[in-house]
């Protein structure tokens, strides 16, 4: 390998220096930024958004908090934080591997959201259901504790958000005893408190058992009641957590499959899903009642939301569904999502096919959904997450244009968002305003950040201990400094990160990067140019790297755009 | 003012009483109160009784007074766990599944009033506060 002189003697020494930083820039330009990843200026708003959701003080959910909608999920809270954290860590591995810090302090405090009563307690109310139809009583007794038994809308996500965060981070602080800890509080007008403490493997142990316990149908929400959406997270979530454990949870995720075909409730060979198996009151395996397969996975209320979990594990068959019937099923959703008709009291049916005509007809109708519109809102962005998931992008294109018209997307202190509006009256060309905020804070994050296969290539492709070992920023003033792209790349032994304004102005921002092999010299290019080279004890000509005792510090001025490169010679 | 023993056992009466003795105290000059010394001893807990019940077969229970009273008495606040170590590790019925054993505690605070913690399931996750230190 070519190596530069350390020491210059006179006017021969100086032209082999610009001789070696000339070779050294020119093997430099083979690092090219554009060929990595690098997120939009949408992109970066978006995510400092679900930061800021994040860092608000605990119980503060303005900006989260719907009206009331949703009641099947407990008023979504929980799922605001969990697939906040989901499109986190797809930013995390995709855009900005080397720069982990602010990603992984909004995990934590996404993490924590989903232990504070507001979201938890919701279970005090919704274990007392699962009966619905003609089973038993109206509601039961119920019980508290959120994790001992069902609730895997909680705690199927705090799996998958726990196991996602120790493949990112390599931190096993969920499985200390307590990390998650649910305190009822009733001391003011009761005779105490109860706490339940769980930790994450914990977790991953008991929604094993209860896939075992009921015959592979899986883990079940409301008492009895067992979703197809539901169990897609935690089946994903399983995988994840067997990645950083080595232990074999999943192997049950193909059985659990096998189930709902069996039971009627998934039918690959159609393309279709039902969704819903009710267990007998009291019994974990005695089936009471299937909804049977007859949506389309790419539409309807639970195939987006299954399909882009499944698509983790299931590519084949998702992928088979998303363009089944040349495309009709997807045309046909996109049609319900773009045209105005998600957001009617009751649309047309008859302009769809006869695959969604059941789905279009049956707005409105449901009792359950009394606010039928905002629901549709969450659903519209299931279908964005869906669709970009599976990298359709004339359909991702299609609904952020429809978002960009109508959903009044706000640039404030950097961040873009598209705040909660309640008004969903449809307009001739079939426009609508209203948009809830799971919807216009994470969907529309999801949908504009993933550009295909994110949720799969976090489990296809996870990071190992070599991944996390690999060189990483630290200490960025995240107020002054947006990050767009940091990766270490191996193959080139180049660290390559680019920086630009945040939303306070600074003149310049600084940081300092981690783990960089201080046996090694390192080319340094700014913007494109050679900036010299540098090894432990030295410095570059121009301050953009410094290379102390404290450590290799960074640089960089931000009245533009900055691009920096370390390529290890 | 002068009340009568049944009047005295109401509650809200005891309540206005005692709001009128904080008024007072704290009225009293500074120099009054330091030449005072105060002694505020909390009460203490008393287990009464701790049991552990099958919802399935009311035939199935198990006495635990013993070792809550061992961990909880004497003190003006104890954190219980409520798990199997209650039942010296051994799950009394099975058949009642995770959620089927209950778990209730009795005890009081020397103001002869016994409070009743649960039946809450039984459960090595779940932790009880007994506390006296709000009577």
């Amino acid at each position: 390998m070519f190596s530069c002189p350390r020491k210059s003697l006179g006017r021969l020494v100086v032209a082999l220096a610009i001789g070696c930083a000339t070779t050294a820039a020119a093997q430099a330009q083979a690092v090219d930024p554009n060929a990595y990843p690098k997120l939009t200026a949408k992109e970066q708003g978006q995510l400092r958004h679900l930061v800021k959701l994040s860092s608000q003080l605990p119980g503060d959910w303005s900006g989260i908090a719907g009206n009331g909608e949703w009641e099947y999920t407990e008023h979504y809270l929980g799922f605001h934080a969990a697939f906040s954290i989901i499109a986190l860590a797809m930013a995390q591995q995709e855009y900005t591997p080397a720069y982990r810090e602010q990603n992984k302090e909004a995990i934590e405090r996404l993490l924590a959201q989903l232990t504070h009563s507001d979201v938890w307690e919701r279970w005090v109310m919704s274990s007392r259901l699962g009966t619905k139809g003609h089973q038993n009583t109206d509601m039961d007794a119920g019980w508290i504790d959120p994790v001992g038994k069902d609730n895997n809308m909680l705690k199927g996500y705090l799996l998958l958000s726990g196991s996602l965060y120790e493949k990112l981070y390599g931190d096993p602080r969920y499985q200390n005893p307590g990390a998650f800890t649910f305190k009822h509080w009733g001391w003011a007008a009761s005779n105490g408190t109860i706490t339940y403490r769980y930790k994450l493997g914990d977790i991953a142990r008991i929604i094993h058992q209860e896939v075992l316990d009921s015959n592979y149908v899986g883990s079940a929400c409301e008492p009895g009641t067992y979703f197809w959406a539901c169990n897609s997270a935690s089946n994903v979530g399983m995988i994840v957590y067997d990645q950083v454990h080595g232990t074999k949870y999943s192997d049950v995720v193909p059985l659990v499959k096998q189930a709902w075909i069996t039971h009627g409730g998934l039918d690959p060979k159609s393309y279709s899903v039902g969704g819903l198996i009710q267990m007998r009151r009291g019994s974990t395996t005695a089936v009471e009642s299937v909804l049977p397969a007859m949506l389309p996975m790419t539409g309807g209320y639970t195939g987006p939301w299954a399909g882009f979990f499944n698509n983790a594990w299931d590519p084949a068959l998702m992928k088979a569904a998303y363009s089944a019937n040349d495309g009709s099923d997807r045309d046909e959703t996109l049609k319900f999502y773009v045209s105005g008709d998600w957001a009617r009291l009751k649309p047309d049916a008859n302009r769809y096919t006869a695959r969604l005509r059941p789905f279009v007809q049956s707005q409105g109708t449901l009792p359950m959904i009394e606010a039928n519109a905002p629901n549709n809102s969450v659903l519209w962005g299931f279908y964005l997450a869906f669709a970009a998931e599976m990298n359709d992008k004339d359909a991702v294109a299609k609904l952020l244009a429809y978002a960009e018209r109508n959903f009044g997307p706000v640039w404030q202190n950097g961040e873009y968002y598209y705040p909660r509006n309640d008004d969903y009256s449809v307009d001739a060309k079939g426009n609508v305003h209203g948009v809830v905020p799971w919807t216009g804070n994470v969907f529309l994050t999801l949908g504009r950040l993933n550009k295909g296969d994110g949720l799969r290539n976090l489990i296809a492709k996870p990071w190992t201990d070599v991944d996390r070992a690999g060189p990483e920023i630290v200490n960025v003033n995240a107020t002054t400094t947006n990050v767009s792209q940091a990766r270490w790349d191996p193959a080139r032994k180049s660290l390559i990160v680019s920086v630009e304004a945040g939303p306070v102005k600074a003149v310049r921002t600084t940081f300092k990067v981690l783990r960089l092999n201080p046996q090694s010299r390192y080319a340094v290019t700014l913007n494109g140019r050679a900036a010299g080279t540098i090894g432990s004890g030295s410095a570059v000509p121009n301050g953009v790297a410094k290379w102390g005792r404290d450590g290799f510090a960074v640089s960089l001025p931000l009245g533009s755009p900055q691009t920096i490169i370390l390529r290890e010679l | 003012m002068t009340l009568s023993p049944a009047a005295m056992r109401q509650p809200h009466l005891r309540f206005g009483l005692a709001a009128i003795a904080l008024t007072l105290s704290l009225s009293t000059p500074v120099s009054a109160l330091q030449a005072q010394s105060v002694d505020w001893p909390l009460p203490k807990i008393k287990i009464e009784s701790c049991k552990v019940e099958s919802e399935l077969n009311a035939n199935i229970k198990q006495d635990c007074t013993a070792i809550v009273a061992e961990k909880c008495n004497g003190i003006a606040e104890c954190e219980l766990n409520i798990g199997y170590h209650l039942t010296l590790g051994k799950d009394i019925d099975a058949a009642a599944g995770l959620l089927g054993k209950m778990v209730s505690v009795r005890y009081d605070c020397a103001d002869g009033l016994v409070r009743q913690r649960g039946p809450y399931s039984q459960s090595d996750h779940a932790t009880l506060t007994l506390d006296c230190t709000m009577s």
